[in-house]
């Protein structure tokens, strides 16, 4: 069965978290994607970890083998005018560029937009940057913790005594790359079916995150219909609702409880049908005056269960929970391996390692693993062969720097 | 004029809240006729608001998450809520009753017209209500249904319901995000994973236009949304699968750069975010502090000896930024090459210079009347500008005329029949609180 972007070439300029995601969701769905890595050094995330026993190497950073997972690589050095002009060459053959870098940096090795269309007109190009490519933040750094607060998600995150509480670690840079694929993806449909000729996308990570669809687009909207502010709420005397919604100490870890509205579910659920006739418990304005005695009751009962057996109970009685999984914990799960979810990659330096799965699945075409993460330049020879290289220009462009 | 990239493309959103609602909106912004087939016998929770009748005193106390405009619930609440709006932009609303045969006999005659059906419902309500693939294979053998669960359609989680914070803690986050110091009891969960799910169930919905385009061939689409959420953590799944370690929260520190953390400003409730990557950025950072006698310690010019005196160093950075304005600390940074950056609340996201900058909200009129600055689609294509809201979230059942007489082709008499029988209409039924 063919992937469902097996028709799809990519040439891939990205580097570190972002732009890898973007085009790792499009090779694991058959895209044949072209790494292009600053010969020597190779793409930062290479340098990132986590590495086996701690021992840094390019070949062995865990978050690169998950980020470039069926790509090929070659090394080639954009600042020279042969690397230059290899690119593009590659470009005639290639849908879609994406790139990552600074603005102004396409076009300083004179491969932005308006040249690359020049080469091809039915060329998509996206460009993925911290701001866009214009306005007053154009040329800012960043760091993960500086997108998520800029990202809006921040703010509200966390308890008002303290500072705002940022997602772990790069959830904003994968969460703005998979926000990006999918625009790449668009382009490239538009120009296949719908007679649209070649475009360019301006990303910026801030915008892909300041729209990005979880509570934060809620509240942005509920301050415009309302002029309230999103809140941090209290860490004392924190009482979203009762039964409690949240997450509470158990035998062996935490549950993640939505007790909201679900007082006869979680009477059932504690064997205690007798509450329901309770006036203490009654209303909802009862159950809230009454929320310790309430809170009280539902830790005693998780206080005798693990986290399992919380949630084993809960489901016959219909209430909304979940245990705290550790990430131990989900390599172990019986469903997410019942269902296949971790896959095994076979990786020539590495050997055989387990690595994060598809995100859904196409069963008509599927996410594969064809080919493991690459070594820095692996493809160098084999996708410079397809353009007609022989093996003595190599051996120069190697002696000189450019491969 | 341009055809949108989904032009054409007509897909049936049936999803309760958040998740798919995202989904098919980005859909709708790449310019799919996405249709929300709806009800006016069966109220969802918090679809379109937190009741379909609230009165003003529930209104004033909810949450700016349910916000009503002005905070009014007005005579017609269910068309008035934020989060309804912030997710429905750019589809359209018809109504009918799923749980009666003659909705199912509706419901298969849009499939006909249809070619995307996406649903984020936990598994046993489309076997409920009759509407399972292979049923609706029949009917449109080029359909794509898109089902996202919270576990998906197999193992022996399947049908266990699920919401953004319980989903979260089953992936790992629960336990990855949060202060060092501070209980899991004692913070809200993140709903970040909503967010994922919609973006999957968008680029998964391409990816299967794309193969039907090739092929002809429809498919079923499932989504675990712990699945599409669990890769965003791949840095600490990989580093248990290679050293078995288990990572505890770190709350806005990172594990190799200091200092790195979120400091109070001038204005109350205002922050700013700062990080120190390595020496250059740390002599940055100095430079930008003018230099301060603490910072000229030894120990602080390598990395490894900022990381062991982050408390020290934070403590000082701290008296510097809470008297000064976050913007004049920003610029201070960025100038001397420094990430950092203000933590935008709700409301001062519409402040920020570099959205406005590049135009990024856009004044939308709902159908009520009011109008409101909407957050713009990132997806910025110079062969169409901006991709901009063609029209607001839609009224409950605002568009029923076209979807049973232009697209279905029911009389007006067989209209007037399944607006008696309670499927066709444009308000929640009296029954509905």
């Amino acid at each position: 069965m063919e992937p469902a972007l097996s028709d799809t070439k990519v040439l891939d300029l990205t580097h570190h978290i972002a732009g890898p995601y973007a085009t790792k969701l499009l090779a694991d769905f058959g895209a044949d994607v072209i790494k292009i890595e600053k010969p020597g050094e190779g793409d930062s995330a290479r340098r990132l970890g986590p590495f086996p026993d701690d021992i840094p190497h390019p070949e062995r950073s865990g978050l690169f083998l998950h980020l470039n997972t069926n790509k090929r690589s070659i090394a080639l050095n954009l600042k020279s005018d042969t690397g230059q002009r290899i690119f593009q060459e590659l470009v005639k053959g290639a849908d879609i560029v994406v790139e990552s870098f600074r603005p102004g940096v396409m076009a300083s090795f004179g491969l932005d937009y308006p040249a690359l269309e020049r080469i091809k007109p039915e060329l998509v190009m996206a460009s993925i940057s911290n701001f866009g490519q214009t306005g007053p933040y154009r040329d800012f750094k960043v760091s993960d913790l500086v997108l998520e607060g800029v990202g809006g998600k921040q703010f509200g995150g966390g308890v008002a005594e303290r500072e705002p509480l940022k997602s772990a670690q790069f959830m904003p840079q994968l969460v703005a790359g998979l926000y990006a694929s999918i625009g790449i993806l668009a382009a490239f449909f538009a120009r296949q079916w719908q007679g649209m000729g070649g475009q360019y996308l301006d990303l910026s990570l801030m915008e892909l995150l300041v729209s990005f669809g979880d509570g934060r687009l809620t509240h942005q909207v509920g301050y415009q219909f309302t002029k309230t502010e999103e809140t941090r709420e209290p860490m004392e005397g924190r009482i979203v609702s009762s039964p409690p919604t949240g997450a509470l100490p158990c035998a062996d870890g935490y549950v993640e409880w939505f007790g909201m509205g679900r007082w006869r579910q979680v009477s059932q659920m504690l064997g205690r049908p007798d509450l329901l006739t309770d006036p203490r418990y009654a209303t909802e304005e009862a159950r809230l005056e009454n929320h310790e005695e309430i809170a009280g009751m539902l830790l005693s009962w998780m206080m005798q269960r693990t986290k399992k057996q919380c949630w084993e109970e809960a489901v016959p009685a219909d209430v909304i929970c979940a245990p705290c999984n550790t990430v131990e914990e989900l390599l172990g799960d019986p469903h997410i391996n019942s269902r296949g979810f971790w896959t095994e990659v076979e990786h020539p330096v590495l050997g055989k390692t387990t690595i994060p799965g598809r995100p859904f699945i196409l069963p008509e075409s599927p996410w594969q693993l064809r080919r493991p993460p690459p070594l820095l330049g692996q493809h160098t020879a084999e996708v410079l062969g397809e353009l007609g290289y022989t093996r003595e220009d190599l051996v120069k462009m190697s002696e000189t720097g450019v491969i | 004029m341009d055809k949108l990239p989904l032009e054409g493309i007509r897909v049936l959103d049936i999803c309760p809240m958040f998740a798919g609602n995202f989904g098919t909106a980005i859909l709708a912004d790449l310019g799919a006729e996405v249709i929300k087939v709806e009800s006016t016998q069966n109220w969802l929770y918090g679809a379109r608001g937190i009741r379909a009748r609230p009165t003003k005193e529930e209104v004033l106390r909810a949450s700016p998450f349910w916000g009503y405009p002005r905070s009014d619930p007005g005579p017609d609440p269910w068309n008035r809520s934020s989060g309804f709006h912030a997710f429905n932009r750019n589809k359209l609303s018809m109504t009918v009753n799923l749980r009666q045969p003659a909705g199912v006999e509706i419901f298969k005659r849009l499939i006909k017209v249809a070619d995307v059906l996406v649903e984020s419902n936990s598994p046993p309500l489309m076997t409920r209500l009759g509407i399972d693939y292979p049923v609706l294979r029949e009917v449109n053998t080029a359909l794509i249904m898109v089902r996202s669960s919270g576990y998906g359609l197999s193992g022996p989680y399947r049908d266990r319901p699920a919401l953004a914070m319980a989903l979260e803690a089953f992936s790992g986050h629960g336990l990855l995000r949060g202060y060092p110091d501070v209980s899991p009891s004692n913070i809200h969960g993140s709903d970040i994973s909503d967010g994922c799910a919609g973006a999957g169930i968008a680029l998964a919905t391409l990816m299967a236009l794309h193969h039907r385009k090739r092929t002809g061939q429809g498919q079923l689409v499932e989504m675990a949304q712990v699945e599409n959420f669990m890769p965003l953590l791949g840095w600490f799944f990989m580093d248990y699968i290679f050293n078995k370690r288990l990572h505890s929260p770190l709350g806005d520190r990172h594990p190799s750069a200091a200092p790195c953390g979120c400091y109070p400003c001038a204005g109350a409730d205002e922050w700013v975010n700062i990080t120190v990557h390595d020496d250059e950025e740390w002599e940055g950072f100095c430079r930008a502090l003018g230099n301060p006698d603490w910072a000229l310690d030894p120990e602080l010019a390598t990395i490894v000896g900022r990381y062991r005196k982050q408390d020290e160093m934070d403590r000082r950075i701290l008296e510097w930024t809470r008297v000064r304005d976050c913007y004049d600390i920003v610029h201070l940074m960025q100038k001397e090459g420094v990430p950092c950056g203000p933590v935008l609340s709700s409301k001062n996201v519409f402040e920020a210079p570099q959205l406005l900058a590049r135009e990024h909200f856009e004044e939308v009129t709902a159908p009520g009347g009011w109008s409101y600055l909407f957050p713009g689609s990132p997806l910025r294509m110079s062969g169409y500008g901006h991709l901009r809201v063609r029209y607001p979230a839609p009224n409950l059942g605002q568009h029923n005329e076209y979807v049973y007489k232009e697209l279905l082709g029911y009389t007006d008499e067989e209209y007037a029949r399944l607006e008696r029988e309670g499927h066709i209409g444009l308000e929640p039924a009296p029954h509905i609180p």
